[in-house]
């Protein structure tokens, strides 16, 4: 499945653009602040027929002038069938979203990933819900049920309410909670042999692994409404004094080890990158494994950031295979051999690149 | 404001009504000023009577102008069945049905911590006086598929079960007529886990 014939109307700076994605590989040039990662979200959207985590309709439809935006692309498939796709929003009056078309996974790579070890646990839970809700359908919907459920008992705590109103609340997180903690332990169970074996080949010799530490509880996931339960009462009175559960996914931490050592505080800036960069390569490949279909990549500002033997591994990988990449990049350099297809970002513009 | 005073008050009061936003009040404000005088008078007695008339049943709780109302004065109907509902517009939407012949509670409201609304803001302590003073066969709890809804739900089964007395939920799952693929996904796990074979 390829993208074709894009066209984006009033997204961020990009007031109107047509252009066409090469089947391989395209390339955005343009100096910084002209809308080459606009163009990016614009198109990770269309393809996964819902913002990239982070943005909002407020980040990107203006209130003012043009309170709307559209986005419309075509899937070609491998029988050579077309199929439109299109997502707008317009806030006009209020907010209509129109979604038409299939999904399509994406795997974005860019200099925040590395938020993923140097930042708080709350970036590696996203990473969590983003692959998560890729994955598993219904993972989605119960990951917000459970996010309002703790809202409400929080809410509750504030509020001293007695506790039988609030135990009813733990028994909906724990429904909730346990099957968002199955979920998390399946993927991660896919996911560290790939991990491992990407890290590997990026850095031969080193030793990663991964582990999902269950917030609020020592030792094993509860993977049981029951065991979590039990958990929740066990620290009850500890929830109550400070106001928040204190028990569930919603505090979970990713533990990521090299050589044995906690690599959030003692790998180096290298070796945090190469980390960044083989869970984003084992999303991709668990998506192609688990999905049958090979995610979208998109590459903002990253390659200039790696040392030339993981950039030479890096668009190796994107050369090899069927699936369709769009870097971009302040300058054309590096990508000669991949023959992508260039275009020149300038103050919200996307016009064909001439050197 | 732009607008005379009169108009503004309106607009604002307008403008409290669920659903209804500012520049929906303002359609509605100038709609009503621009209909004869009649009518406007009409709907302004049609508020005030009906906060003057209206009441809370004294047996169910549901809106009416008699107390016991219509539905809890009906003999045909079986004192021992109780079906549980958040909202009176709920027990409208159930009698459409035909089908049930049991009576009413209404709770008003469902246990909400985020909007101020627990447990004793309801009709519940009212719901176990009458458990205790009728014979009842079964509670059907019929609160909405909300998380709040939920947690009413699991609040009263905690509560009556201990009682004694059979206490069920509606099910969940697909409406009638639905397609599969339109359906999101936690319902139609619901659905599934709550199949049921074919007699």
């Amino acid at each position: 499945m390829h993208l074709h014939n894009i066209q984006i109307r009033q997204f961020r700076n990009i007031r109107r653009a047509e252009f066409d994605l090469g089947s391989r590989v395209t390339l955005m040039i343009g100096a910084n602040g002209q809308g080459k990662t606009n163009a990016l979200n614009a198109i990770a959207t269309l393809a996964m027929q819902r913002y990239p985590s982070g943005l909002q309709d407020h980040d990107v439809v203006s209130w003012e002038l043009e309170p709307w935006m559209e986005l419309l692309g075509k899937w070609r498939f491998s029988d050579g069938r077309w199929l439109t796709v299109r997502y707008a929003v317009d806030r006009r009056e209020k907010v209509r979203r129109v979604k038409e078309g299939p999904k399509m996974p994406v795997v974005g790579f860019s200099p925040s990933d590395l938020r993923l070890l140097q930042g708080g646990p709350g970036y590696r839970r996203d990473f969590l819900d983003q692959v998560c809700s890729t994955l598993y359908p219904r993972y989605g919907r119960t990951l917000q049920l459970y996010e309002r459920a703790v809202a409400q008992k929080n809410r509750g705590l504030k509020d001293n309410w007695p506790f039988p109103a609030l135990e009813t609340f733990n028994q909906i997180l724990a429904e909730h909670g346990s099957m968002l903690w199955e979920l998390r332990s399946m993927m991660l169970k896919m996911m560290i042999p790939e991990v491992y074996r990407v890290h590997q080949h990026l850095a031969g010799g080193h030793e990663v692994t991964m582990q999902l530490k269950p917030g609020g509880i020592a030792g094993e996931v509860p993977t049981s409404p029951g065991d979590m339960m039990k958990q929740m009462r066990a620290r009850f009175d500890e929830e109550r004094s400070r106001f928040m559960c204190l028990v569930g996914p919603h505090r979970d931490d990713l533990i990521i080890h090299l050589n044995g050592h906690l690599a959030t505080t003692s790998a180096s800036q290298g070796q945090q990158r190469t980390l960044g960069l083989s869970v984003k390569l084992a999303t991709f490949h668990l998506y192609h494994q688990q999905l049958n279909v090979r995610p979208l990549v998109l590459l903002d500002d990253v390659l200039s950031e790696l040392d030339p033997s993981r950039r030479d591994h890096l668009l190796e990988i994107m050369a090899d295979g069927d699936q369709q990449t769009v870097i971009t990049d302040t300058e054309a350099r590096w990508y000669s051999a991949l023959q992508p297809v260039v275009y020149q970002v300038d103050n919200g513009e996307i016009r064909p690149w001439r050197s | 404001m732009l607008y005379p005073a009169p108009i503004q008050d309106l607009v604002n009061e307008l403008a409290k009504l669920p659903g209804v936003g500012p520049k929906t009040a303002q359609r509605l404000a100038f709609f009503l000023l621009n209909r004869p005088e009649g009518e406007s008078e009409l709907l302004a007695r049609a508020i005030v009577e009906a906060r003057q008339h209206i009441q809370y049943c004294s047996v169910c709780f549901n809106f009416t102008d008699q107390d016991p109302c219509a539905l809890c004065r009906n003999a045909g109907r079986d004192n021992g069945l109780i079906m549980i509902v958040e909202h009176p517009k709920d027990v409208v939407a159930m009698e459409k049905t035909h089908e049930f012949k049991g009576r009413y509670h209404v709770l008003h409201g469902a246990i909400s911590p985020m909007d101020g609304v627990g447990p004793e803001d309801l009709k519940i302590r009212e719901l176990l006086t009458r458990i205790k003073t009728g014979a009842i066969r079964e509670l059907v709890v019929a609160t909405g598929s909300s998380l709040e809804g939920e947690a009413t739900a699991l609040y009263l089964s905690r509560l009556i079960k201990p009682l004694g007395i059979k206490i069920t939920r509606i099910a969940r799952g697909l409406p009638m007529g639905g397609d599969l693929d339109y359906t999101d996904e936690v319902t139609l796990l619901k659905a599934f886990e709550g199949r049921q074979e074919f007699s």
